[in-house]
């Protein structure tokens, strides 16, 4: 396929653009409207409908996956700024086994209701104990500073996460024994 | 959320600096999109053309130098927080920073940015006015440094030129000065600022015990079109010199009678008043303890 | 957390069972509409009224239409069956046609390939007004100067007169307390905004899915816009992420125009709201005015209530008149008081239309009541759990409506268990010595609030109160259970499944339940009023019993045992006299499929029937109340005047505790929204036009706002619930806003007349305050 980014046409104003990057371990190679963000991309081209849009404004963090290793919110990322990125959403990261006491956790301590935040909660967890193993209660607030619960009045998703973060812990030294 | 805009996606500074060198229609830079990607959805006339400064290797990483620190405007709020020098001996500037928006936003968005949206309310702005920041821009043809208080002439718009790029913030070094940054939001976690504060200021105790003040520098946002300085404030302070509680309060008086603010959906002009008044005066509390 | 009884007699019913939905929520492969897709699906997008009041003079759809991608624009005329709306009463129409009567009433409809297509040709449809004066106010509302509607602005008057007349009361009254409260709107921000698929099927049908409270609302709505027979418009209820009220009366406006789209396009049309639309056009809590006169007597015991309340409903009634009915019933709240004069009127503006919000009309006189109580104790000297006490509702007292209650009324012990749990004495001297030093950066205070709320529609909505429930068990032991009430986050699929699981004698696991189908299951009414525990979950009883029935009847055979020694429990069959006698639930299940026994039943329920009189206000509003006694710890910064609530004491009455890790994270999501509202919540609107358009104006608790909660349950059984239970969805928030701004009122020592109570104010008070201390 030629490279559309040649050098005289580089320049032009562009309605669609070929994007190429990483979605939980898959090569992704799509070509979407400039006003595509990576949410758009993720929901209505790949159909990975776990991460959700609350408000496409980045201020719910219902739309939080981890880009490059940190976490982002999809909906402000532009496609134009994806090319080579490596992305993990919450349908990768429901597979990965150290995520496994995470989602156990949540689902153990009542801290799913409506559950429409909880992929962002999810996310932001698992790189809040990617992070930290034994997080304080300030890293624990701090990680979940820009994730909106309107359900569950955030405790017991804290309280999911200390669990989680003793049985990680708990698995880590196991490994190494 | 009507969005309605082409872009451009450009690969290095130079083909940059050729392209807005060259360009006829408006077109604003897209980096973080924490602002602009936002305002393109409230607002479809916003942005009819944006270009993609994301990839701009030349706008990133954080360089010491003799006397300066030098930013790249593409750098990451996040990357900043974590720049050790600056964890030591520039509070203000790493408050400021850590309180932008939420840990998603700040790994997204780009102290260029925050000063290039020029929000009087923007964060990251009156920590680096404290500090004396300049801002290096660049044309093809062209490279001029600016004061960042020079650099905002109303609520959104800048001395940019249309050929221009932000490229470099550019943070002197200090010896000697202790400084720090506070706001109030709507509630205690990510919020937009209601009022904003950051002093950067150096004292020296004198034999007798009384504490002589040396330097200040006040910056406020939020209670002014543009983010700025209190210089009569700064001026008193200054020949004042000894720091007690009622010279304080004194110069507390003259922040406010130097300031005007809006009254808006997120708060009211008595109230930010007296409050630009009060984080300036707990700033000061807290690096001089003894005042408090 | 903790309860009051020990000992639970049931072995699934009262466990913190596993919530069935938390794992695929928690995995992202939970579905909600929004996630599916239908082949061909166009995406609608609504064109909205720039002016609160007008009269359309032209459309033109041209440009719009000319957009490549654009399939349809539809207006007023193009509607096949009639053009209304009304939940309750015929005053709103679909689509506007002649007058546009708030900013963000829907005009036009427009269906294109793509959301982002359908956005932009919604923004070349041109609409010419001739803009009319609007009104914008209560008080300019009353005075009928500006007409909303052709008829009376004043869209319902409740009285309640029990007692002297008022002024004679006032008179043998020791001592008056008079104030005026305002309580702003709150909006409901669930984190998952509106949004509906209609699907035609065959000739003249439609499948509607969406986020829903009320599947058979919205079923009504699109039979009556696409005149349509009940039986061809089938509604499926996706998951729904957070409803709170939101989504009981505008999801079938949303659903009606879709289905009307999918009609006119014969392909399925998508319409889902962004949150700015949303903000801007759904529906809102009522803000209030509310006028309050207390009288007591020398004894400390309330002898008068005298209380007016203008409730804004909006441009249209939407739900306005049940809500507003229910403020009749609680303005008083949980207390003996003998002569009462009540006023609730509600009244239009050309403004967003308010509808349900959870409290339904309650949580804005709870807050002026219970502030108004605590004005008496402050001035009096009173302790507010005795003052309370005092004054409380029991068993065989007469409420504000003269209601006689008969049973399960625990609003005492909710008292009791909240000052002690609370530590309310020596919190409240500890906060004082606090509040004396100067040195101590901050103010802190600590404030109760109680509540009484009917369970169920009650006597105004009776004719809506029944439920149905369908249990099917198949040969493999695997259970499908439908009901008519919709989960939404409440919890209400785990509870439902325990409460069928306990009746059956099976293991919660087996039973898969399946979301609201209007198809499978009669008419249930709303998933409101905190209904669904006692409605379905006795609905499920209905069929459960039937089946067990059966069940144990087979068991008894097989087991050659009498019925009457057949237990059931945790997926096994087995004598009472030799557990080891026993077969598998799966087994006997399996054993009645070859016997030709049916095991598949429908419950249905209806809610006790009650007497109620409208004109005096007087009888039987609801059958039985949930009571809740909050005690708030509020620590309010000195100079900044910021409010951080630290601690918050919940004591709740809801009767049988269904399950209690539930229950305590209902009344966890309660305290977080009710102090938003309480703090920090404030819609601004000027001249019609709302601008907290998003999460950054309107602002709602974050993870380092919410208090520490200590949650107690008291569980006065009601004899109509199942296994004794009564409802929490609402409670859980209605105490809260009393709870925090007496809070406040202690810390700062002044009670505020109005919420949300901002940092602005607090300060206002504050600066007087030291201004006058340096003084």
């Amino acid at each position: 396929m030629p490279d559309k980014k040649t050098a005289e046409n580089a320049l032009e104003p562009m309605s669609k653009i070929q994007v190429k990057f990483i979605v939980n371990n898959k090569d992704i190679n799509v070509t979407v409207p400039v006003t595509y963000t990576l949410l758009d991309i993720l929901r209505y081209e790949l159909k990975f409908t776990g991460t959700k849009e609350g408000c496409g404004m980045g201020e719910c963090g219902a739309c939080t996956v981890i880009m490059n290793g940190e976490l982002v919110t999809a909906c402000l990322v532009l496609a134009s700024s994806l090319e080579g990125k490596n992305v993990i959403t919450i349908e990768g990261i429901s597979e990965m086994p150290s995520a496994k006491p995470i989602i156990d956790s949540f689902v153990k301590h009542a801290s799913v209701q409506c559950g429409f935040c909880t992929p962002g909660m999810v996310v932001a967890s698992y790189a809040l104990l990617s992070k930290y193993e034994s997080p304080t209660n300030q890293q624990i607030l701090d990680g979940l500073a820009g994730n909106i619960c309107r359900c569950t009045g955030y405790t017991k998703i804290v309280e999911a996460i200390n669990e989680a973060a003793v049985e990680l812990s708990k698995n880590k030294k196991a490994e190494v024994k | 959320m009507l969005r309605d805009f082409k872009v451009i996606k450009v690969n290095n500074l130079n083909e940059t600096l050729q392209l807005i060198n060259s360009i006829n229609e408006p077109y604003r830079f897209i980096c973080g999109g924490t602002d602009v990607l936002v305002k393109a959805k409230d607002n479809p006339s916003y942005a009819k053309l944006l270009v993609d400064i994301s990839s701009l290797a030349e706008l990133t990483g954080i360089e010491e130098r003799k006397s300066t620190f030098v930013i790249g405007s593409g750098v990451r709020h996040l990357q900043l927080i974590k720049y050790p020098a600056f964890n030591k001996d520039y509070s203000a500037l790493v408050q400021a920073v850590s309180n932008i928006g939420s840990p998603q936003i700040r790994a997204l968005g780009t102290l260029g940015g925050n000063i290039g949206n020029a929000s009087p309310a923007g964060d990251s702005i009156p920590a680096l006015m404290v500090f004396d920041a300049d801002i290096e821009v660049r044309s093809l043809n062209s490279n001029r440094t600016i004061r960042l208080q020079d650099f905002f002439k109303g609520p959104g718009r800048t001395v940019l030129e249309k050929n221009e790029i932000i490229t470099k913030i550019v943070v002197p070094k200090f010896e000697g000065y202790k400084s720090g940054w506070k706001r109030l939001g709507q509630r205690s976690g990510f919020a937009i600022s209601k009022v904003s504060s950051a002093a950067a200021l150096s004292y020296s105790t004198h034999p007798n015990g009384s504490l002589k003040l040396t330097d200040i520098k006040i910056a406020l946002g939020a209670v002014a079109p543009t983010v700025i300085r209190v210089a009569e404030t700064e001026k008193f302070m200054k020949a004042e010199q000894t720091l007690t509680k009622s010279m304080l309060k004194k110069a507390c008086d003259i922040l406010k009678s130097e300031i005007k603010p809006i009254s808006d959906v997120r708060s009211n002009a008595e109230y930010r008043t007296a409050m630009a008044a009060e984080l300036f005066s707990q700033i000061v509390e807290e690096t001089v303890p003894v005042l408090k | 957390m903790k309860t009051t009884k020990k000992t639970n007699h049931y072995s699934v019913v009262g466990t913190k069972a596993t919530r069935v939905d938390a794992y695929d929520k928690a995995t992202g492969r939970a579905k909600y509409v929004d996630d599916l897709a239908f082949g061909d699906m166009l995406h609608a997008k609504m064109v909205y009224s720039k002016i609160a009041s007008g009269k359309i003079k032209k459309i033109d759809k041209t440009k719009a239409l000319a957009m490549a991608g654009v399939i349809s624009v539809v207006t007023a005329d193009q509607i096949t069956g009639q053009n209304k709306i009304g939940c309750v009463v015929d005053d709103q129409p679909l689509l506007a046609n002649e007058v546009v009567r708030f900013i963000g009433e829907p005009v036009a409809i427009v269906a294109a390939a793509t959301r982002q297509i359908a956005e932009a040709a919604a923004e070349l449809v041109e609409i010419e007004y001739e803009p009319l004066e609007a009104v914008l106010d209560v008080e300019e509302s009353l005075t009928e100067k500006i007409k909303v509607h052709p008829k009376s602005n004043i869209v319902c008057h409740y009285k309640v007169r029990k007692g002297d007349p008022i002024d004679e009361a006032f008179k043998k009254s020791f001592k008056t307390f008079e104030k005026t409260f305002t309580i702003n709107y709150q909006e409901h921000l669930y984190l998952e905004t509106q949004g509906c698929i209609a699907v035609p099927d065959s000739a003249d049908g439609v499948t509607v899915y969406g986020s829903m409270q009320c599947p058979f609302y919205v079923q009504g709505a699109v039979s009556v816009a696409l005149g349509l027979p009940l039986s061809k418009v089938r509604v499926i209820q996706c998951v729904v992420g957070g409803g709170f009220g939101g989504k009981e009366d505008v999801p079938s406006e949303y659903a009606a125009k879709a289905a009307l789209m999918a009609k006119i396009t014969g392909r399925p049309v998508k319409m889902i709201l962004d949150r700015a639309e949303d903000l801007m056009i759904s529906s809102k809590r009522h803000p209030m005015k509310m006028e309050y006169k207390l009288g007591i007597t020398k004894k400390g015991k309330i002898n008068a209530l005298k209380v007016r309340v203008l409730g804004e409903c909006g441009a249209y009634i939407t739900i306005s008149t049940v809500v507003l009915f229910r403020t009749s019933v609680h303005f008083g709240g949980p207390y003996i008081i003998p002569n009462v004069h009540g006023d609730v009127i509600g009244l239009y503006t050309n403004k967003v239309p308010c509808g349900a919000y959870r409290g339904f009309g309650t949580p804005q006189v709870i807050y002026a009541m219970e502030s108004m109580i605590n004005m008496v104790c402050n001035e009096m000297g009173y302790d507010p759990f005795e003052f309370r006490k005092n004054n409380a509702l029991k068993k065989g007292a007469l409420s504000i409506t003269s209601h006689k209650i008969k049973e399960s009324c625990g609003f005492i012990e909710t008292l009791d268990k909240a000052k002690k749990e609370s530590e309310y004495d020596k919190r409240r001297k500890e906060f004082e010595k606090w509040n004396n030093d100067p040195a101590n950066a901050t103010y802190k205070g600590i404030g109760v609030s109680s509540v009484m709320y009917g369970m169920n529609l009650g006597a105004k909505g009776w004719f809506m109160d029944k439920a149905g429930a369908h249990i099917q068990i198949m040969r493999d032991g695997s259970i499908t259970l439908c009901v008519g009430n919709v989960e939404m986050g409440q919890g209400a699929q785990t509870i439902l499944s325990q409460i069928a699981a306990e009746a059956l004698g099976c293991e919660i696991s087996a039973i898969n339940f399946t979301n609201v189908d209007t198809n499978i299951i009669p008419d249930s009414g709303p998933t409101v009023a905190s209904r669904t525990t006692v409605m379905s979950g006795n609905a499920i009883l209905d069929a459960a019993t039937k089946l067990r029935k059966k069940l144990i009847g087979a068991a008894s055979e097989q087991l050659k045992i009498k019925s009457n020694e057949v237990m059931a429990k945790h997926g096994k069959f087995y004598s009472l006299k030799d557990p080891n006698k026993l077969i598998s639930f799966k087994e006997l299940v399996n054993k009645c499929y070859f016997a030709n026994i049916g095991l598949s039943e429908m419950g249905y329920f209806v809610s006790p029937k009650i007497d109620y009189n409208m004109e005096t206000g007087q009888g039987e509003p609801y059958y039985v109340y949930s009571y809740a006694t909050d005690v708030a710890e509020v620590e309010v910064d000195r100079r900044t005047a910021m409010v951080k609530v630290n601690k918050m004491t919940c004591a709740h009455d809801i009767g049988k505790v269904i399950n209690p890790a539930l229950a305590s994270a209902q009344v966890e999501g309660g305290v977080a929204q009710g102090l938003g509202y309480a703090i920090m919540e404030n819609m601004v609107s000027d001249k019609g036009q709302i601008k907290t358009l998003g999460l950054s104006t309107y602002v709602i608790p974050a993870v380092t706002d919410v208090p520490e909660v200590n949650t107690v349950f008291v569980e006065e059984k009601s004899k109509d619930g199942p296994y004794g239970a009564k409802g929490l969805g609402e409670p859980s928030l209605m105490p809260v806003v009393g709870a925090v701004a007496n809070g406040i009122a202690n810390a700062v020592n002044h009670q505020f007349d109005h919420v949300p109570v901002l940092p602005e104010k607090i300060w206002e008070v504050l600066k007087d305050k030291h201004e006058s201390e340096a003084k």
